[in-house]
């Protein structure tokens, strides 16, 4: 068949969408009998979700979350699982055994996938073509921040639910609480702690009453620095996997003492 | 300062709550705390709290008439929660809630409110842990679960198994607090105090293995990619004073 006729056939399929987004890897992936197929069909009612191997394709991180967007708006998909590629077997059209996990990058992915659900992101804000991948040193809604701050800092004691729910630190629990607190009076960053806001990453972006938590430049490279500080263990957590231990006499001193 | 000890139970904690209010010493002048107390202060008196059920129905009509139902339940839970001053705090947003009311409970502002919200959420994170790690022995018709909380999370969990299993036999068995809950085949569940001479009885329950126990055991050994190890996460997630009666973990 054609491609123009299968690419006709699937105007408004699942597949032919992932297909605008990215050329040659899919057709590695989709089964051709895959393409015929109408996907369009009714969902099961409890919510479908669906699985995404990290890592095995050259795909980048835009392509992967503009999918996600596209299958959570047009198809109410429940949730996105990603999954990063353990190689198991050799294949020449994958990564060689052995190679390292992209554990990182699965959990960069995840912390973007509940920035779409929770946080009224959209793909289009976190990434673009000419920055493709996450930044492995800080989350992305910090990253998104550092890139926009001209919107910061914003005061906690007036701002919109929209505004405060991109801060980073505050999460959709926090802010609830910050809205039924605000009912009460004004808020002290003391408060703030209390309530669940993280203010190692919060305290750049926010002021209480009109003064931000310490005296420091609203300027980029600064903020960079200290969040990649703020998130430095979790990073080495995930990209380090040697387990150094302590050294014991019965590594080779017993052998040795025994010729 | 005068200080009020009872024992650690609900009864015994609402009538230290109605000793202390109508001493008439005002409450700033009195503190309240559970047995056993480790280091008795100089210049506190303290007086010790016999329960009374009259008087504790009274403190909780009151709470659930005046404040709010939802407030009483609030104030339940987080007088199970294993805080040294989790009686004290919770007498300290009462006498916030009867002036304020039950929106009371949102005013971050309030030094004890915070408390209050940071003892109630951890017993929160603790009943949602013992509702994924509670593991059923089959016994006959009858499954058992043991579990040792630090918190009295007995009655959370079972709304929790009652609403999920309601067509079975089972009985939970706190070994820490000694209550065991008792779910009848399709009727309501209740709870009751245990004896020792009961408690050592269904401690040998747990001698027992059922046919799904060593499958269970093999599955967990063998789900695992080892590329995804990560024993750091796992005690987060799964700290090891709560694997203590988890099949797989034994």
């Amino acid at each position: 068949m054609e491609r123009a006729v299968i690419n006709n056939r699937l105007e408004n399929n699942i597949f032919s969408q992932m297909r605008l987004e990215t050329s040659e890897d899919h057709k590695l992936i989709v089964p051709e009998r895959a393409l015929d197929r109408d996907l369009r069909r009714p969902f099961a009612p409890a919510g479908m979700s669906t699985q995404m191997i990290v890592g095995a394709t050259q795909d980048s991180d835009l392509e992967l979350i503009t999918v996600s967007e596209q299958l959570y708006k047009n198809f109410d998909l429940k949730r996105v699982f990603f999954s990063a590629y353990v190689p198991l077997n050799e294949d020449a059209a994958l990564p060689a055994k052995g190679s390292a996990v992209p554990l990182l990058r699965e959990h960069r992915l995840y912390q973007a996938d509940w920035l779409l659900r929770y946080y009224g992101f959209s793909a289009s804000e976190l990434l673009s073509p000419e920055r493709p991948n996450f930044n492995e040193a800080i989350d992305p809604k910090c990253d998104w921040a550092v890139r926009h701050l001209d919107v910061f800092p914003v005061e906690v004691n007036t701002a919109p639910a929209d505004v405060l729910i991109r801060v980073p630190g505050i999460g959709p629990k926090s802010l609830e609480r910050i809205f039924r607190a605000r009912r009460y009076g004004g808020l002290t960053f003391d408060a703030l702690k209390k309530m669940g806001v993280v203010l190692k990453r919060a305290r750049y972006f926010i002021t209480c009453g009109g003064k931000m938590m310490d005296r420091i430049p609203i300027e980029e490279r600064f903020i960079v620095n200290r969040l990649t500080d703020v998130d430095r263990r979790e990073v080495y957590n995930f990209s380090d996997r040697t387990t150094y231990r302590q050294m014991s006499i019965f590594d080779y001193g017993l052998e040795a003492a025994g010729r | 300062m005068t200080v009020f000890v009872c024992e650690d139970s609900l009864e015994s904690m609402l009538t230290c709550i109605y000793d202390a209010w109508y001493s008439r010493l005002g409450h700033d002048n009195v503190r309240l705390q559970v047995a056993p107390v480790e280091q008795l202060n100089m210049f506190d008196r303290y007086v010790h709290v016999e329960a009374d059920i009259n008087k504790a129905m009274a403190v909780a009509d009151a709470v659930n008439v005046k404040i709010s139902p939802a407030f009483y339940s609030e104030v339940v839970f987080a007088l199970g929660a294993n805080e040294p001053d989790a009686l004290d705090t919770v007498y300290r947003v009462l006498v916030l809630g009867f002036r304020l009311g039950a929106g009371v409970l949102d005013a971050y502002g309030f030094n004890a409110v915070a408390r209050f919200k940071a003892i109630r959420i951890r017993f929160g994170r603790e009943v949602s842990s013992f509702i994924e790690f509670a593991r059923f022995n089959r016994l006959g018709d009858v499954f058992v679960s043991h579990i040792e909380p630090k918190s009295r999370v007995l009655l959370p969990v079972c709304e929790h198994f009652s609403d999920r299993m309601p067509s079975e036999y089972w009985i939970i068995i706190d070994d820490v607090h000694r209550e065991a809950a008792v779910h009848p085949i399709n009727s309501r569940y209740y709870i009751r105090k245990i004896s020792d001479e009961e408690f050592e009885r269904l401690r040998t329950t747990e001698d027992y293995e059922d046919s799904f126990t060593a499958m269970w055991r093999a599955y967990f050994e063998h789900i695992a990619i080892e590329e995804r190890n990560n024993p750091a996460c796992q005690l987060n997630h799964f700290a090891k004073w709560k694997r203590k009666h988890v099949t797989e973990f034994i």
